[in-house]
């Protein structure tokens, strides 16, 4: 019988034996030169460097070999860090898999530990000081920095490794690389990265500070962005170490497009995440999945071996079913948590059995959802059938990285296919085309049409809101529709990303409009006193914080006229993100956008000035709303021809006078109160001006000599707004008014007091 | 009652059957805002903007009635995600109520101001409203109409004439009552 003192095997620690031999993989020539650069920075008692490696080019091999080699045999530690559970085995598998015993001649074994929020992981209190290699969320070890104290104790020297570095700019990072080089003379600090300026350029600049070692022509230099190695796709490609593919689409008669709602449309341009609707839809069309499977029979001599790419657990379990329906030998792998939809676990040995069954030939094609993207080797593979769309291009890569492997790498001789299978979604979503991928000089970026259809369906995403509220009959948005149609239109975006507290990514854009341009600039400009002020360090702030200060933020530049209205949740996405970065968020401006095509004002202008009938107008908007050169209008619209009527019957109605006449008020007569009666915000309500140069002059009047701001009750003094907030001298609830003489400025601190004691 | 005040929908049809540009659209838009008032639906008779925008909706809905009707159940999820309510009936029709006729009839006759009339053969008339004989029902609601609009049927030679007793086969003239 079991009892609670027995033990079981766990993954989570242990140690590794030298496997005897010699490993029988030869590094690539790319991998060689990565090692020898590092080599070569390596002679510095010091440094901190990056090393890129696309997608395929083997980052984690060529590390973990180098590192086998260079630390582990020299009996020194390394701290490898990274965002994700899955990185962080991935590390670990790769330390066990290629410790030969030639590289690592000089030791006899080296003790091995995972720390994660993980059940399956240890914790960072299990850390022993004799383990060598420790790798460990950046959480984890964030929160409980001391817990490394023993296990650092007495080293001189120690590697510290950053996995999927271009996140080593959040600030959990920047406080684990500080520690660590608090507490060890040399610290050696390698980032590994597949796409290291895909940021902000604030952020690279951070990026720069933390990585400021490399080398440039054979040499090493210091004081830039530090880059020991890089390598890029097309590279790859170009040496035959990964292939390019050939493209195949398949078009489906599944139509998506008409009927996706906003929050789709979000789910699906800012996660990535099809919504289960949509997912139930794909997966359960019995015509697309048909034509799948029928696809690979009618070509599967030529296809071979094929992993599929399903939308969901129930689509890979149908599509094996049908594989398997048709004599094609098919299983599926998904995630070894349970899903909760299908009920089908999988454990992790069932997923390992069906993948060997594959590497062996036994299985012609294997079906997964999303976990096939990396860390699995299936050299055998030689064709990639995308069922499943991504708006991101690093899943598309990772996805179409199946099939990248190369004649020289080991692959099959014949050139590797990419299979999409295309569904209408009426250019709703900006799908990655894997095509693209392989387009242009540089990896990633996009044609200037592909940029203004991608900002377009940005800015719709943000507009459909608002045009919701304007349909909205118990809403009152006259204001709003007063304002010129081309002031409505964003000048430019701040787009930026960060970490959510379970490791994802969260992509965030603000629309920034003329009347909020200089606003946000201000903003951006006292970000680092603000955050000052509050004296946050931390890289998750807590609600209640995070709403004071976007309260003080609000008070301090959104006061005034906004068109769109001010959004808190703008500001406190942008706190968020500069809590994780210290950096100001990139801003994009909509310059290539050309505007003109978007005034729906100058649209209705032409309809009255050149006197259409009936006929010519419906030529007219029909022609402007199927235009299949850019499709503007409609991606400005989010594809609602209902909000372009919408706006458009107000833009006529402005020129027909419709707005002129004052509307009757009903037959009510209502009580009166002075504004100088009513609170700042409730001013801000009526009057936006108002508020603003009710504080504007609070904030003016309180200027010393120097132009420095000062707190009228404790006099400390700052240049910029965001230290304080405006006060009545005498409190609204003791007959004081919002007027100029009754205002004055106080820091937060002496306002804070002022109001506990009212 | 109700029913034969102009709505928006009423006068965007109105508008459309009458093939007009922007400019003159306008003039009618002003004439019945200054001079029809009394009898705008009173949902609309208070708002000016609100019913210039309203009725040129309409008029664009009839435009792409197909397409509109389609993306409706999105546009609706929209404002449902925007916590705000949306009335289906402010943006859909099936004019399967709609009635302009008379009030077609109306405002062509004050509008263009040179047009003392407007001819019909009655049988044409009956058409309108699906009716090939003259129901009393039919009959009562069309009294209701030359009622409510002040307008008074003729024969040929300035006859007053009872559209229950006429010929079907008869031009009718419909002259507004003072």
């Amino acid at each position: 019988m079991v009892t609670l003192s027995d033990s079981i095997e766990v993954k989570s620690f242990g140690k590794v034996f030298p496997n005897s031999g010699s490993e029988k993989r030869t590094p690539y020539d790319h991998q060689k030169k990565a090692m020898e650069y590092l080599d070569k920075i390596n002679r510095f008692p010091s440094y901190s460097t990056l090393v890129v490696l696309p997608t395929g080019g083997g980052k984690t091999y060529t590390a973990s070999m180098w590192l086998l080699k260079n630390a582990l045999d020299k009996k020194k530690k390394i701290l490898w860090i990274a965002h994700r559970q899955m990185l962080l085995e991935q590390a670990a598998e790769s330390f066990q898999k290629y410790a030969y015993a030639e590289l690592i001649p000089h030791i006899s074994s080296f003790s091995f530990r995972i720390v994660s929020g993980s059940s399956s992981h240890d914790r960072t209190s299990d850390i022993q000081a004799d383990d060598q290699l420790l790798i460990i969320s950046k959480d984890s070890i964030g929160r409980n920095l001391n817990r490394l104290d023993s296990w650092l104790c007495g080293q001189q020297e120690i590697y510290l490794v950053v996995d999927e570095a271009h996140h080593s700019t959040a600030k959990t990072y920047r406080k684990v690389i500080d520690y660590v080089r608090g507490k060890v003379p040399h610290v050696k600090l390698i980032g590994l990265t597949a796409t290291p300026f895909r940021t902000a350029v604030e952020e690279q600049g951070l990026l720069a500070k933390i990585y400021s070692d490399g080398i440039k022509d054979g040499m090493a230099v210091h004081g830039e962005i530090g880059i020991t190695y890089q390598i890029s796709l097309k590279e790859l490609i170009n040496r035959r170490i990964l292939s390019k593919p050939i493209f195949e689409s398949y078009y489906t008669e599944e139509e998506y497009g008409n009927s996706i709602g906003i929050d789709a449309l979000e789910s699906i341009q800012r996660l990535d995440v099809i919504p289960e609707g949509i997912a139930r839809q794909m997966a359960d069309s019995a015509a697309r999945n048909k034509l799948i499977v029928e696809t690979y029979k009618a070509k599967h001599k030529e296809y071979g071996q094929t992993i599929v790419f399903a939308v969901n657990v129930i689509h890979a379990i149908q599509l094996s079913k049908l594989f398997n329906n048709e004599g094609i030998p098919a299983d599926f792998v998904v995630s070894d948590v349970k899903d909760y939809i299908t009920g089908v676990t999988l454990s992790r040995e069932e997923n390992d059995r069906k993948l060997q069954a594959y590497r062996d030939g036994k299985l012609q094609v294997l079906v997964n959802v999303n976990i096939l993207t990396e860390g699995v080797d299936l050299p055998k593979t030689q064709t990639v059938f995308l069922a499943r769309p991504t708006v991101s291009t690093i899943l598309m890569t990772q996805m179409v990285g199946r099939a990248l492997r190369g004649p020289d790498a080991g692959g099959t001789p014949s050139a590797y296919i990419v299979v999409s299978f295309v569904d209408h979604w009426n250019e709703h979503i900006a799908w990655v085309n894997p095509e693209s991928l392989f387009d242009g000089n540089n990896e990633f970026t996009d044609s200037p049409i592909e940029r203004v259809k991608h900002d377009l369906r940005m800015i719709a995403i943000s507009k459909i809101e608002e045009f919701a509220s304007i349909l909205d009959s118990t809403v009152d948005t006259t204001a709003l529709e007063k304002v010129p149609f081309e002031k409505r239109i964003p000048v430019g975006m701040y787009a930026f990303s960060y970490l959510e507290e379970n490791g994802m990514d969260h992509s965030y854009q603000v629309m920034v409009y003329d009347s909020t341009e200089e606003a946000y600039r201000n903003l951006m400009d006292a970000l680092p006193s603000l955050f000052k002020s509050y004296e946050s360090t931390d890289e998750y702030l807590s609600e209640n914080v995070i709403l004071d200060m976007e309260q003080q933020c609000r008070d301090t530049f959104f006061c005034g006229e906004m068109i769109p209205p001010y959004e808190s949740r703008d500001i406190i996405n942008i706190l968020k993100y500069y809590s994780q970065y210290e950096a100001i968020p990139q801003f994009y401006t909509f310059d290539e956008i050309d505007r003109s095509k978007l005034d729906v004002a100058a649209i209705a202008k032409h309809i009255r000035d050149t006197g259409m009938s009936w006929a010519a107008e419906e030529e007219y908007i029909n022609s402007l709303w199927d235009n299949a050169d850019d499709n503007m209008l409609r991606l400005f619209f989010g594809g609602r021809k209902l909000n372009f009527f919408q706006q458009l019957s107000i833009e006529r109605t402005k020129l027909m006078g419709g707005y002129d006449d004052v509307d009757r008020k009903p037959p009510v007569i209502f009580g009166q109160r002075k504004l100088e009666d009513m609170p700042l915000y409730r001013i801000g309500e009526i009057a936006p001006e108002l508020e603003k140069i009710l504080r504007d002059g609070a904030f003016e009047k309180s200027k010393n000599e120097r132009g420095e701001y000062q707190c009228a009750c404790c006099g400390i003094t700052d240049t910029s707004k965001i230290f304080f907030q405006v006060d009545h001298i005498v409190p609204m609830n003791n007959g004081g008014k919002s007027i100029p003489e009754n205002l004055q400025i106080l820091c937060r601190k002496c306002n804070g007091k002022k109001g506990d004691k009212k | 009652m109700r029913e034969l005040y102009y709505t928006p929908l009423d006068l965007a049809v109105i508008l459309k059957s009458m093939d007009l540009t922007p400019q003159e659209q306008g003039r009618i838009m002003d004439f019945v805002w200054e001079k029809e008032r009394a009898f705008i639906d009173p949902n609309y008779r208070e708002r000016k903007s609100l019913l210039y925008q309203k009725v040129m909706y309409w008029y664009y809905y009839l435009l792409d009635k197909a397409a509109i009707d389609a993306e409706f159940p999105m546009v609706q999820r929209d404002v449902w995600l925007a916590q705000g309510t949306l009335d289906k009936n402010d943006y859909l029709s099936d004019f399967s109520e709609l009635d302009t006729f008379f009030k077609s009839i109306r405002i062509r006759l004050l509008y263009n101001e040179k047009r003392k009339y407007v001819r019909i053969k009655l049988s044409s008339l009956l058409k309108q409203y699906g009716y090939q004989r003259r129901s009393p029902k039919l009959m009562e609601y069309i009294s209701r109409c030359l009622l409510f609009y002040h307008l008074q049927p003729y024969l040929r030679g300035e006859e007053k004439c009872n559209l229950s007793v006429i010929s079907r086969d008869a031009i009718v003239i419909f002259r507004e009552v003072f």
